[in-house]
């Protein structure tokens, strides 16, 4: 049996791509290797490490679980979308504040995975954070300084909510 | 990855025409369980059919009776609903354990429900499994976790199953000839296969409205938090109006486990004191598990281990819903 590619229309980071993609292509390699988005990080490749974390229709979602066949129609942000090195995220800025970052390599899943939190509450409880980055493994374990980045992050929303409504 | 076809048919019949002209095509679902298995070349199908536009699937619906609740629902969804978290919030625990927030996105009540049994032989990579000769899942002739055993007892570890099941859940299946609706627990036969054939669909699961006051309780014990599977987890769902005990416990077998004895010897300690009921089920339940389970090697745990776990769950599971029913007001929303 030939392969059949299929059509695909993936908003990446507010850019739509159009393209034929093969059936067995994951969002993961979608993004790396087709939009070279490497910010991404394939660790596991089966969905237990979250490295790979990405924001699908305002979902996290394993981008090495999802083919790209699967996302097609949705909006993905990647960490390339939320800062740039000038202009960091409020997560960013909070990451690096906060020592929160030792290899790094989790560093994107992480922050994506705080970035569905806060957007949804941006004043979370600790067991919410911890919840919410359950599905992220460090393997430096710095995980006490990840919840604090998290929480730095949520208060710099705070203080920005309660400056606009003065 | 051997995908050659991707497909959306946006209706059944056209679903089940797919399944049935080409030998390898499969159902996919959310794919959280069989994408690795593909990257682990445990799975090889050639034609995906994906549900996602067949609306029926996709819903959540109240009706007169109870809730039908679709298949490609995802599990966030289930977590995320009014409904059952007031009247089946036995099941919405059960979601809320299942591995962690970005697969519970993705995975949909059908796949958990249909999952593939585990083995520590057998989920892994094919140059690892190279190694060995071929178990009875691979086309061989042996159980590595049961040596003497003349089938396969991968364990299943399905969480949504256990309370599915203490619910009395019926499922919907769609096949060439029409829709067919089967107990859950029909679905599951003793020698661990299931009693649904490639090519039916697996469409919702409908749970019957519980009775007035009827509290349940659902327990997971695992080695790590979240992304873990269960070391055994079990649901209790008590309804005192009618004087009935559900217990079902998962991840002991190949299918989950009706404990129908203890549950009977329920009705006969009604007029005894809530202690002393905690201390006899116990006791009976802890019993008739070991009679009923089967005793694999598993990764982290022993067997002894895990009874011991399921114990201490067990009897908080009962203080819960027993307590609770004697002071409190149940789940149903009705009371």
């Amino acid at each position: 049996m030939i392969e059949e590619k299929n059509f695909v229309n993936i908003t990446v980071n507010g850019i739509k791509y159009q393209e034929n993609v093969s059936p067995n292509l994951t969002l993961l390699k979608f993004l790396r290797e087709d939009l070279g988005l490497t910010g991404t990080k394939e660790g596991c490749g089966n969905g237990q490490c979250g490295a790979c974390t990405v924001i699908m229709d305002g979902k996290a979602v394993n981008s090495c679980l999802v083919l790209a066949v699967q996302a097609n129609g949705s909006h993905v942000e990647t960490i390339e979308g939320i800062g740039t090195p000038d202009k960091l995220h409020p997560l960013q800025k909070a990451f690096i504040k906060e020592g929160a970052v030792q290899c790094g390599f989790c560093t994107p899943g992480m922050i994506m995975s705080a970035k569905v939190l806060l957007d949804k509450k941006n004043n979370p409880e600790e067991e919410e954070i911890r919840e919410a980055l359950s599905g992220n493994l460090c393997r430096c374990t710095g995980y006490v300084k990840i919840v604090q980045a998290v929480k730095r992050a949520a208060d710099y929303y705070k203080k920005k909510k309660k400056n606009s409504s003065l | 990855m051997t995908i050659k076809k991707w497909v959306e048919p946006a209706d059944l019949n056209e679903a089940v025409t797919v399944l049935n002209n080409n030998v390898n095509a499969i159902i996919y679902a959310g794919g959280t369980d069989i994408l690795p298995l593909m990257n682990y070349g445990l799975k090889s199908p050639e034609i995906c059919v994906s549900l996602r536009k067949c609306k029926l699937l996709t819903e959540i619906e109240v009706e007169e009776n109870g809730i039908r609740i679709g298949s490609m629902v995802n599990l966030v969804a289930l977590t995320e609903d009014k409904f059952l978290k007031k009247t089946f919030s036995a099941l919405v625990s059960a979601a809320i354990r299942v591995a962690s927030p970005q697969i519970r996105n993705i995975a949909t009540v059908g796949g958990n429900i249909l999952q593939e049994r585990r083995c520590k032989y057998y989920n892994r990579s094919e140059r690892w499994r190279d190694k060995i000769d071929s178990c009875f899942l691979m086309g061989g002739d042996r159980c590595y976790q049961v040596p003497k055993s003349d089938r396969c007892c991968a364990l299943y570890y399905s969480d949504l199953a256990t309370p599915l099941m203490a619910y009395q859940a019926v499922i919907e299946i769609w096949r060439k000839e029409g829709l067919r609706k089967v107990e859950i627990g029909k679905v599951f036969s003793g020698d661990g296969t299931r009693n649904i054939n490639k090519e039916d669909i697996l469409t919702g699961i409908f749970l019957p409205l519980p009775q007035s006051k009827t509290r349940a309780v659902f327990i997971k014990e695992s080695i790590r938090f979240s992304l873990d599977f269960p070391v055994v987890n079990l649901a209790v769902v008590n309804s005192p109006n009618i004087k009935k005990i559900g217990i079902v416990v998962g991840a002991m077998a190949p299918y989950p486990l009706r404990l129908s004895d203890t549950e009977g010897s329920f009705s006969r300690l009604i007029n005894v004191n809530t202690v002393d009921i905690v201390e006899t089920l116990t006791e009976m339940a802890y019993e008739e598990l070991k009679k009923k389970r089967l005793l694999v090697s598993e990764v982290d745990i022993n067997t002894n281990q895990k009874m011991q776990r399921f114990k201490g769950a067990f009897k908080s599971a009962l203080e819960q819903v027993l307590l609770n029913s004697r002071n409190m007001k149940g789940d149903n929303q009705y009371d």
